[in-house]
C-alpha cells in the first residue's frame, strides 16, 4: 500500500514531460510565447561552456539591437574542425529560436539558436557529416 | 603437375590451418600492455558515446538486437537529427506555444549507433535485472518527488536546479558513478601514475582520484561524485565508491534518470580488451532506492580527439537567465 | 689550524651543494619522476612581488590610517594579509605605463574583480602556487595536473598541438624534457585570469613558459617566463619552491567552491520569500 502511495505522488509531482529532444533549462530559461526570428550581422562569438553564445546585430529602422544567441557546448564543434576564427565577425546570419523570458535586454536582447542558418538557408553550425554526429569510435575508419 | 599424393597433402594441410589457425586465434587472449611502474594499463582518451540507453526502451525484447534491428536504430537517428535540424520550412517563424528546444544537432555528440560487447549491438546498459529496467523501490523515489519536481518545475533557488545547470558536475551521471553517455562530451582521460589512477571527465573537468588500496574517508566528507578506492584484481581495475554528496542524488539527462543514496555502494570494473577498447562494468547496491541491485556493461572505445576545456561556472550566463526569468515570469 | 681548514671547507661546500639536485628518484622513460602531491608554502598568491603585511586585500581611507573595506572588515585578522618576498626574479614586474595604472585598478578593486573571488579557474602560472596543493600524474604517455582549487586540470601534451583553436582559462600547453627539466609552454587564454590576488594581470596574448625540475625526493624548483607584449615591456620571470606532501597530507581534497558562490553570484534572483 505504502508503495502503491508513493509511486503515485512521484507521478503526480514529477511527470515526465520529456520529447526526446526536451531540454528542461531551456523551457525555464526561453518563452513559448515569444518566437524569433532575426536577421544581422555577427558581432562576437563567445567560444564557452556551457553555453557558447553568438552575439548579433540586428537593425530594425536603423536602431541597432545586439542580440545574443545561446548555442551548446562548442567542444563538439571544435573537434569537429570549427576555431574562433570560423564566424568572422560582419558574417551575416539568420536565428530563429525564443526570447528569453526576462525581456528587458538589458544587457542584450537573448535568445536561444534552435536554428541558426547563412541567408541561403544552409546551417552555421554543421557537423562533419552533416548530421551533427561525429566520431564515436564506432567507425574503424575513423581512427 | 600435383599428383594425387601431394594433392591429398595439400588438401590436409589447408584443412588444418582452415581450422586451426582460427581456434589459435581465439585462444589467444589480448595481452595488456603495463605502465612504467607495472600496473595494467588504461591510460589515453575514450568515449561512451552511443545510441544504447542505460534502460531498455520496450521495443527491444532482449539484451541483444539483432543486425537490422540496429541498422533501423541509426537510420532512425538519421532521420530525427533531420527532423530536429529541419523542422521549420525556410524563412518560417517558429510558432508561439511550441517546444522551445535549445539548438540544432551539430551541437551534439550523441554516437551513431548501439554499442556492440563480443560483436552484439546491445539494447541497453543495464544487463541486471534481465528486463533492462532499473529496479525502482518507489517509496525511495518517492521520497525525492518533490526535490524532483522542484528541479524542472521551479526556478527559486540555484542550489534546487540540476548540477549540470550549476556547473558543479556534468550532466546526469556522466561522471558517475556510474559513467553514463549523455548528450555531448562523452569523454574521459585516465592516467596512472604509483598508487593512483585518474580519470578526467570533460564534463565538469573533473579529475577522479582513484586511491589504490586505500581507506575510505570518514563518511561525514562527502564528495561530488562520491570517495573512490580501488585495487588491481589480475588484469581489472576494481573501484569502490561511497559516501555520495546529499545534493547528488538525483541524475537526470536525456538518456537517464537514476537516482543515488548518500550510502549507496558502487562497483566499477575496467579491462581493457583491445588496444582500443576498455570493457567498463557496474554494480549498484542502493537499498534506499532500488528493491535489487542493478549492473550494467558498455565499452569505452579509444577516441583519437582531444578533450577541450570545459570551464563551465566561469561562462554561466544560463543559470542567472533561468533565475532572472522566473522573477520576471512572477511579475507578471 | 687544519681541522678549521677542515671545517670552512666543510661549511663552504655544505652551502655551495644547496640548488645542486641530488639523486632523484627516476620515473617514466628514466626521467625525474615528478609524480606526486604537491605545495608552495610561500605568500606568491598574494601578491607576487615584495609586500609588507597588511590590514586586507581591500582598504578604504580610514581616519588615521587605511582600513579594510567593510565587506572584509568581519573577518578581523583571519582576513588580513601576510608579508612576502618577490617570486619575481628582479624584484618588480615590467608592466607598460597603462597597464601598471590598470593593475592598481584591479587592486582597489579586489572584491570585484579577483576572478579568484567567484571561484573562477585561476589560469597559468596562478594554479601552481594557490594555497591549495595539486597533483601531478606523469607516465610514459601523459602529463597531467589535477589542482584541488576549484577542481582544475590541465593535461600537457607531450607533443606540439599547434594553435589552440578557442581561447580557454587554463590555456592550451604542451611539454618536453631538457636534459631534467620538464618545460611546458602554454599559450592560448582568455585573458580573464589574474596572476595573484593583487591586481596583476596579463591580456589573451599571454604565454607562460614553465620548467619543473626536481632537486631532490621532496623538493623541486619552479619557474616560469611570462611574455604579453600587450601587458609587459619585457618577458619577466618567476621563481619558487614546491615542496611534495607526504603521508596522510598526500592526498588532494574536493575544493571545488562552484557551490560556495552561489549566494554571491546568484543571490539577487533569489525568490523573494
Amino acid at each position: 500500500m505504502r508503495n502503491i502511495f508513493s509511486y503515485v505522488v512521484f507521478l503526480i509531482l514529477f511527470s515526465f514531460s520529456y520529447t526526446i529532444y526536451g531540454h528542461h533549462a531551456f523551457t525555464a530559461e526561453f518563452d513559448a510565447n515569444a518566437p524569433i526570428n532575426i536577421t544581422g550581422k555577427v558581432v562576437k562569438v563567445e567560444w564557452i561552456n556551457p553555453h557558447a553564445w553568438v552575439h548579433v546585430e540586428v537593425l530594425k529602422e536603423s536602431k541597432a539591437t545586439i542580440w545574443m544567441v545561446e548555442g551548446g557546448t562548442p567542444n563538439t564543434l571544435i573537434r569537429n574542425g570549427l576555431t574562433k576564427n570560423s564566424i568572422k565577425p560582419g558574417t551575416v546570419i539568420n536565428v530563429r529560436g525564443y526570447q528569453s523570458k526576462g525581456k528587458l535586454c538589458l544587457p542584450r536582447c537573448i535568445a536561444n539558436g534552435r536554428d541558426i542558418t547563412f541567408p541561403d538557408g544552409s546551417k552555421v553550425f554543421m557537423g562533419s557529416s552533416g548530421t551533427g554526429a561525429p566520431r564515436d569510435g564506432s567507425d574503424p575508419k575513423e581512427r | 603437375m600435383v599428383n594425387g599424393e601431394q594433392k591429398t597433402s595439400l588438401m590436409k594441410f589447408l584443412f588444418i590451418t582452415m581450422i586451426g589457425l582460427p581456434l589459435v586465434l581465439l585462444g589467444a587472449e589480448y595481452e595488456t600492455p603495463k605502465t612504467w611502474f607495472g600496473d595494467p594499463d588504461l591510460q589515453g582518451t575514450w568515449t561512451n558515446a552511443s545510441l544504447t540507453t542505460l534502460e531498455r526502451p520496450d521495443e527491444y525484447k532482449s539484451l541483444i538486437v539483432n543486425e537490422r534491428d540496429a541498422l533501423i536504430a541509426k537510420r532512425m537517428t538519421k532521420e530525427f537529427v533531420d527532423a530536429q535540424d529541419n523542422y521549420l520550412e525556410p524563412g518560417e517563424t517558429p510558432k508561439a506555444g511550441a517546444d522551445v528546444g535549445g539548438y540544432n544537432t551539430a551541437w551534439m555528440d550523441f554516437g551513431t549507433e548501439l554499442f556492440k560487447i563480443n560483436g552484439d549491438y546491445r539494447s541497453s546498459i543495464i544487463t541486471y535485472p534481465e528486463d533492462g529496467k532499473l529496479p525502482r523501490r518507489w517509496i525511495g523515489w518517492g521520497k525525492e518527488a518533490i526535490a524532483i519536481a522542484r528541479m524542472f518545475r521551479q526556478a527559486d533557488h540555484p542550489e534546487l536546479r540540476s548540477l549540470g545547470e550549476r556547473c558543479i558536475v556534468g550532466f546526469g551521471s556522466s561522471g558517475g558513478p556510474p559513467m553514463l553517455n549523455v548528450l555531448y562530451n562523452n569523454n574521459y582521460q585516465i592516467v596512472q601514475s604509483p598508487g593512483y589512477v585518474m580519470i578526467m571527465v570533460e564534463m565538469n573537468h573533473d579529475a577522479r582520484i582513484i586511491r589504490l588500496n586505500s581507506e575510505f574517508n570518514p563518511d561525514n566528507m562527502r564528495r561530488w561524485l562520491g570517495d573512490s578506492i580501488g585495487f588491481w584484481e589480475g588484469n581489472t581495475l576494481v573501484v569502490k565508491t561511497k559516501n555520495h554528496h546529499p545534493q547528488q542524488k538525483f541524475r537526470a539527462a536525456i538518456r537517464h534518470q537514476i537516482l543515488i543514496s548518500e550510502g549507496a555502494e558502487i562497483t566499477e570494473k575496467f579491462t581493457r580488451v583491445g588496444k582500443n577498447e576498455i570493457l567498463y562494468q557496474f554494480e549498484v547496491n542502493d537499498d534506499e532506492a532500488y528493491k535489487d541491485v542493478w549492473k550494467g556493461e558498455m565499452p569505452l572505445r579509444a577516441s583519437q580527439e582531444k578533450i577541450y576545456e570545459y570551464a563551465c561556472h566561469e561562462g554561466n550566463y544560463a543559470m542567472a537567465n533561468i533565475l532572472a526569468g522566473a522573477r520576471a515570469e512572477e511579475e507578471q | 689550524m687544519r681541522t678549521l681548514n677542515t671545517f670552512i671547507a666543510t661549511f663552504i661546500f655544505c652551502f655551495s651543494s644547496y640548488g645542486v639536485s641530488e639523486e632523484v628518484p627516476k620515473g617514466p622513460n628514466g626521467k625525474p619522476d615528478l609524480n606526486g602531491v604537491w605545495q608552495v608554502l610561500n605568500t606568491a598568491n598574494y601578491d607576487l612581488e615584495a609586500h609588507p603585511a597588511r590590514a586586507a586585500m581591500q582598504l578604504v581611507e580610514g581616519p588615521v590610517v587605511p582600513v579594510p573595506h567593510p565587506d572584509i572588515l568581519a573577518l578581523g585578522a583571519v582576513g588580513s594579509v601576510p608579508a612576502g618576498l618577490s617570486a619575481v626574479v628582479g624584484g618588480k614586474i615590467p608592466y607598460t605605463k597603462k597597464a601598471l595604472k590598470q593593475r592598481d585598478e584591479n587592486k582597489n578593486n579586489w572584491l570585484e574583480r579577483d576572478p579568484e573571488i567567484k571561484c573562477y579557474l585561476p589560469g597559468v602560472p596562478r594554479a601552481t602556487y594557490m594555497p591549495y596543493p595539486f597533483q601531478i600524474f606523469h607516465s610514459e604517455s601523459s602529463f597531467f595536473i589535477a589542482y584541488e582549487y576549484a577542481g582544475a586540470t590541465r593535461n600537457i601534451y607531450l607533443k606540439d598541438p599547434g594553435e589552440p583553436p578557442v581561447d580557454s582559462w587554463m590555456g592550451q600547453s604542451w611539454g618536453q624534457w631538457e636534459e631534467d627539466s620538464f618545460v611546458v609552454e602554454t599559450k592560448g587564454f582568455n585573458g580573464q585570469t589574474w596572476l595573484d590576488r593583487s591586481g596583476n594581470f596579463h591580456s589573451d596574448q599571454l604565454k607562460v613558459t614553465e620548467k619543473y625540475t626536481l632537486m631532490n625526493e621532496h623538493t623541486m624548483q619552479y619557474e616560469a617566463t611570462i611574455e604579453d607584449s600587450e601587458i609587459f615591456t619585457r618577458p619577466w620571470t618567476i621563481q619558487m619552491m614546491l615542496y611534495k606532501k607526504v603521508g596522510r597530507d598526500a592526498e588532494l581534497q574536493q575544493f571545488k567552491c562552484v557551490e560556495f558562490v552561489e549566494e554571491l553570484i546568484y543571490g539577487q534572483w533569489r525568490a523573494k520569500d
